[in-house]
């Protein structure tokens, strides 16, 4: 059997015309200080076992690689952030006047 | 990042077959060992693997949607395999028993051989689990970046 049509607005969800709440306020540059502060830790841990593995303390080689390319990736994020940072800045302020 | 726990788990992996290859050198290693420390012969090791993740985990993780693995690595425990020691006869060794045997640890060279082929391979696969994660980390970084 084939249902009769209807009308479509009574299936669609009724769609909400605004956010009921206002998104958390969140600072830029808090977050991007707090992502550097990570990067520096990841870095600094990464270094330390480097130093730990050169000097004979560790043998767990696999786990130094794995925190270098984490650091790695950590600080490829802050940089991709920065570069599109800097490119609104420069479209900004190559706006006419 | 919910990349990480990818490289979480891969360590776990490569942690395990580490621990395997360790004790394969080992069991070779003794594989003519007559006198421990006990005074018996070596007996011969095996790594048993069973899942990080406990049931705890196991329900905490349903009720989060599945959203992370992290702990889920698998772990290995060393246990003693109980291969019956190889009886050779040599009157002369200062191990003989009364009949002239000497008990030598039941070591299958060959079994170990194939067993250090598996670990490598299988170390070679987390690697290469780890990489691809890498990957896709770093091409989701060049999003936007086409122009």
């Amino acid at each position: 059997m084939i249902d009769p049509v209807t009308a479509i607005g009574a299936q669609l969800p009724a769609i909400e015309s605004a956010p009921a709440t206002q998104p958390p306020y969140t600072d830029f540059a808090a977050w991007l200080a707090q992502q550097v502060d990570d990067v520096n830790t990841k870095i600094s841990q990464a270094d330390t076992q480097v130093r730990q593995l050169a000097v004979g303390e560790s043998t767990n080689i696999h786990q130094v690689m794995i925190s270098l390319e984490k650091a790695r990736m950590s600080l490829e994020l802050v940089v991709q952030v920065r570069n599109k940072v800097l490119e609104a800045y420069q479209n900004m302020m190559q706006m006419q006047v | 990042m919910d990349i990480s726990s990818i490289f979480d788990i891969s360590a776990a992996g490569m942690n395990l077959e580490r621990q395997r290859l360790e004790v394969s050198a080992l069991n070779l290693a003794n594989a003519n060992t007559t006198r421990g420390a006990d005074g018996l012969p070596f007996t011969p090791l095996q790594v048993v693997v069973r899942s990080g993740m406990s049931p705890f985990d196991a329900v905490l993780n349903a009720l989060n949607g599945g959203a992370s693995l992290s702990g889920a690595g698998p772990i290995g425990e060393v246990q003693a395999s109980d291969v019956p020691p190889r009886q050779v006869y040599e009157p002369g060794h200062p191990d003989a028993d009364a009949n002239g045997f000497v008990s030598y640890p039941g070591v299958n060279s060959v079994s170990e051989m194939v067993r250090l082929i598996a670990v490598t391979r299988a170390y070679e696969a987390n690697v290469r689990v780890f990489n691809a994660g890498r990957a896709m980390a770093m091409k989701a970084l060049d999003i936007g970046s086409g122009r």
